[in-house]
C-alpha cells in the first residue's frame, strides 16, 4: 500500500517541502530509502525500525521503499525520522492517513520512540506560512521556535506513540501559543554600560556616530587603551531589534544549531568576536556542507575583529564582498548558497607590532620594516570600506580614577534611535535603513553641501591625499552627524568632524 | 556420528518443531544450482524460508556466526528462485533461522527459533 506524508528540509538557508512517500508490499523483506539520502538519512532506517517496534507497533516484514521527493535534491539530517515512521505505519494500515497528510511533520526519532529536536525549524516555519500547510507537528523542544509565526498551528509532540494516540482522538494536544512580549522580556539586562569607560570622549563620540549610521569602525591605539572595552559596549547603544530583524537572525542561528534551548528568538543584537586564528571557512561560512560563518552570525549585529593584522590575509580579503554587498555567496561544485550578512564591522589594532609607535610615554621598539609589514596587511581597499577611523590613545591616571562619566548607554541609545528614525523615514522607499548603505545616486540626492563646505572638503582631500572613495565616505558620515543633531542640512561643522575620521588614511598608512 | 548425519538429524527435529507450531512444510532441502534451502514452509499465508543449524551443546554460537553474509546472499537467491518457480510474488516472505543444540547422545537440548533473521536492505 502507498502512503504519502509531508516533511521539510533546509538547503543552505532556504527551506523546502519534502514529500515522504512509502510503499509497502509483499515480497522479500527489505527497507530502502531513495531520494539522495545522506548518511544520517540512511541511518534513519535503524532508528525508525527500533522506534516502531518499541512503540508497540508492528514493523512490517515486507518490501518497504521510502522515497523522499523531490528526488534530485540532497536530503540531509535526521529530520525525516518521524515522518518516515508515520508513513510506514499508514502504509501498513496501523494508522489512518486522513489527518496526517494535512501536517508538516518534523522530528528525529530516538530508539525508544521519543521525538528529539532538530535544527532549522524557524526557516521551515517561515516557508510553511507561504504554503497551505499551516499545521505543523514538531518536537516539543522546537515548538516555541515554530510558534513565533502566528499564522501557524504548531503541535508539539514527545513520542511516536503520542502522535498515534492524538490521531485516534485518545488524547488531545494543544497547539502552542507564544507571547512575543514575554520572549523580549526574557533578554537579560545588560551588565555592561558605556558609562564604565573613563575618559576617551573622542572615541565614545565616534562610536555614537558609527552606531547612528551603522558605519564600520577601526580603532588604533596602544595595548590597554580600552579598544576592546569600547567595542564590547557598542551593542548597548545600538537600537533595539525589530521583530523582522530578530527573525532574520534567528533563522541563521537555527540553521547553525546555535539557538539556546529556552530562547526561541534572538532578541539582542549579536556580538561576535572571533579569535584571529579563525579559518576562512569559519569566518565567511562554507565547509563541505555549507554552514553560516561568523559574519553571518553577526548579521544585524557587530563583528569585532581584535588585532586585525593578525588575521590571515585571505580571511581579510574575503570580507570585501559582504562588506560591500551585504551578502556572501559560497559556491560549491553542486550548488551555491547565499547567506545574508549585513553587520557592523569594528576592527582594532595596535599602531605597530610592539604597540607603542607614536606613544608619548613608551618607546617603540620596532624596526621600520616590521612596521611597514605589519601595516601592509590591511590593504587600501579594505580600509576604504571602513568609514570611521578612531585613535584611542592611552589615558592618564587622573582620568582613570575619575568617577563614571555622566552619560550611560540608555541616554546615548535614545539619540541613536532618533537619528535612525530620521534615516528610516528618508529611505522609506529605498529598502535600506541607514546612511552607511547609501549608493552614489543616493549620496548625490541626500548629501548636498554648500560651497563653503565643498571647498573645505576639496582642500582636505588634496592635502591629505585621500582617494575618491574617501570623498563619498566623508559625506555619508557627515550626513549621520547632521542627523544626530537633527539638522536637515549638512553644515560645515559636520563635514569637518567627518574629515577627522579619515585622517588616519594618510597619517599612518602612507607607504 | 558425522556432521552430515547430525545436520540431517537436526533438520528433522526442526521440521517436527515447526509442524507442532502449525507451520505447513512445503519442501525440504530445496536445491538449485545456486545452493540449498533447508526448509520451505507456510504459516498464516506467509512463506517462510528456514535455515537450520545444529550444534553440539558446548558451542551455541550467535546467529551472525552461523550465517554470514555469503550464506545469506545464497539463501536469498534461492528464495527468489523458489518464488519465481511457483509464481508466489504476492505472498509475504520471511527468512527464519532455527538453531538446535543436541547432546552427545542425540538428545534434544535446546531449540532457538529466530524469526525474520535477516532482510534485503541495500547497504
Amino acid at each position: 500500500m502507498l502512503s504519502k506524508l509531508y516533511s521539510a528540509a533546509i538547503l543552505g538557508v532556504e527551506a523546502f517541502t519534502v514529500e515522504v512517500e512509502v510503499d509497502v508490499h509483499p515480497g522479500l523483506p527489505s527497507f530502502n530509502i531513495v531520494g539522495l539520502p545522506d548518511t544520517a538519512v540512511q541511518e534513519s532506517r535503524e532508528r525508525v525500525r527500533a522506534a516502531i517496534k518499541n512503540s508497540e507497533f508492528e514493523f512490517p516484514m515486507q518490501r518497504i521503499t521510502v522515497n523522499l521527493a523531490p528526488a534530485d535534491i540532497k536530503k540531509e539530517g535526521p529530520i525525516f525520522d518521524l515522518s518516515i515512521a508515520l508513513a510506514i505505519l499508514v502504509a501498513s494500515k496501523q494508522a489512518k492517513p486522513d489527518l496526517l497528510n494535512e501536517y508538516l511533520i518534523l522530528g528525529e526519532l530516538s530508539l525508544d520512540g521519543s521525538v528529539k529536536p532538530v535544527s532549522g525549524v524557524l526557516p521551515i516555519a517561515l516557508m510553511a506560512k507561504k504554503t497551505d500547510k499551516i499545521k505543523l507537528l514538531v518536537p516539543k523542544a522546537n515548538a516555541k521556535e515554530a510558534g513565533i509565526i502566528k499564522e501557524l498551528k504548531v503541535f508539539p509532540t514527545n513520542s511516536l506513540g503520542e502522535v498515534i494516540e492524538f490521531l485516534n482522538n485518545k488524547i488531545s494536544i494543544e497547539p502552542i501559543s507564544v507571547d512575543l512580549k514575554d520572549i523580549f522580556k526574557l533578554s537579560k539586562n545588560n551588565q555592561i554600560d558605556f558609562s564604565e569607560i573613563k575618559g576617551q570622549e573622542h572615541a565614545k563620540r565616534a562610536l555614537e556616530v558609527a552606531a547612528a549610521g551603522s558605519h564600520n569602525v577601526i580603532m588604533i591605539g596602544p595595548p590597554g587603551s580600552g579598544k576592546t572595552m569600547l567595542a564590547r559596549r557598542l551593542p548597548t547603544i545600538l537600537p533595539s531589534l525589530t521583530l523582522e530583524e530578530s527573525i532574520e537572525i534567528t533563522k541563521l542561528y537555527s540553521i547553525a544549531n546555535l539557538l539556546p534551548p529556552e530562547m526561541p528568538l534572538i532578541t539582542e543584537r549579536p556580538f561576535r568576536a572571533p579569535h584571529h586564528t579563525i579559518s576562512n571557512v569559519g569566518l565567511i561560512g562554507g565547509g563541505r556542507m555549507p554552514k553560516p560563518g561568523e559574519i553571518s552570525l553577526a548579521h544585524n549585529g557587530v563583528l569585532f575583529l581584535d588585532e586585525l593584522p593578525e588575521f590571515s590575509r585571505s580571511a581579510l580579503e574575503s570580507l570585501r564582498q559582504p562588506l560591500e554587498d551585504g551578502i556572501v555567496t559560497i559556491s560549491r561544485s553542486l550548488s551555491s548558497v547565499s547567506y545574508i550578512s549585513s553587520f557592523m564591522l569594528i576592527a582594532s589594532l595596535n599602531p605597530c607590532p610592539c604597540g607603542f609607535y607614536g606613544d608619548p610615554v613608551k618607546v617603540c621598539t620596532c624596526s621600520s620594516s616590521q612596521i611597514v609589514k605589519y601595516r601592509s596587511k590591511i590593504s587600501g581597499p579594505l580600509l576604504d570600506r571602513i568609514d570611521i577611523h578612531i585613535e584611542v590613545p592611552r589615558i592618564n591616571c587622573r582620568e582613570v580614577m575619575e568617577k563614571d562619566s555622566l552619560e550611560n548607554s540608555f541616554v546615548i541609545r535614545e539619540r541613536v534611535e532618533t537619528a535612525r528614525k530620521t534615516q528610516r523615514e528618508r529611505y522609506d522607499e529605498d529598502s535600506m535603513f541607514c546612511n552607511a548603505q547609501m549608493n552614489k545616486r543616493q549620496i548625490k540626492k541626500y548629501c548636498n553641501i554648500d560651497d563653503n563646505a565643498k571647498n573645505l572638503l576639496y582642500k582636505a582631500i588634496e592635502k591629505l591625499n585621500l582617494s575618491a572613495r574617501a570623498y563619498d565616505r566623508i559625506l555619508k558620515v557627515a550626513r549621520t552627524i547632521a542627523d544626530l543633531e537633527q539638522s536637515r542640512e549638512i553644515e560645515i561643522s559636520h563635514i569637518s568632524e567627518a574629515i577627522q575620521y579619515r585622517s588616519l588614511d594618510r597619517k599612518l598608512w602612507l607607504y | 556420528m558425522n556432521n552430515i548425519k547430525i545436520g540431517k538429524y537436526g533438520e528433522d527435529l526442526a521440521s517436527k518443531y515447526l509442524e507442532a507450531k502449525g507451520y505447513k512444510i512445503k519442501e525440504r532441502n530445496y536445491r538449485t544450482f545456486l545452493g540449498e534451502i533447508d526448509i520451505v514452509c507456510e504459516y498464516k499465508g506467509n512463506i517462510v524460508f528456514v535455515e537450520v543449524k545444529t550444534r553440539r551443546s558446548e558451542k551455541f554460537g550467535y546467529p551472525e556466526e552461523a550465517i554470514n553474509l555469503n550464506k545469506q546472499q545464497k539463501i536469498i537467491k534461492n528464495a527468489l528462485c523458489y518464488l519465481s518457480k511457483y509464481h508466489l510474488w504476492e505472498k509475504n516472505c520471511s527468512f527464519d533461522v532455527i538453531l538446535i543444540s543436541i547432546s552427545k547422545n542425540r538428545d534434544l537440548k535446546k531449540i532457538k527459533h529466530i524469526r525474520n533473521a535477516f532482510c534485503l536492505d541495500i547497504k
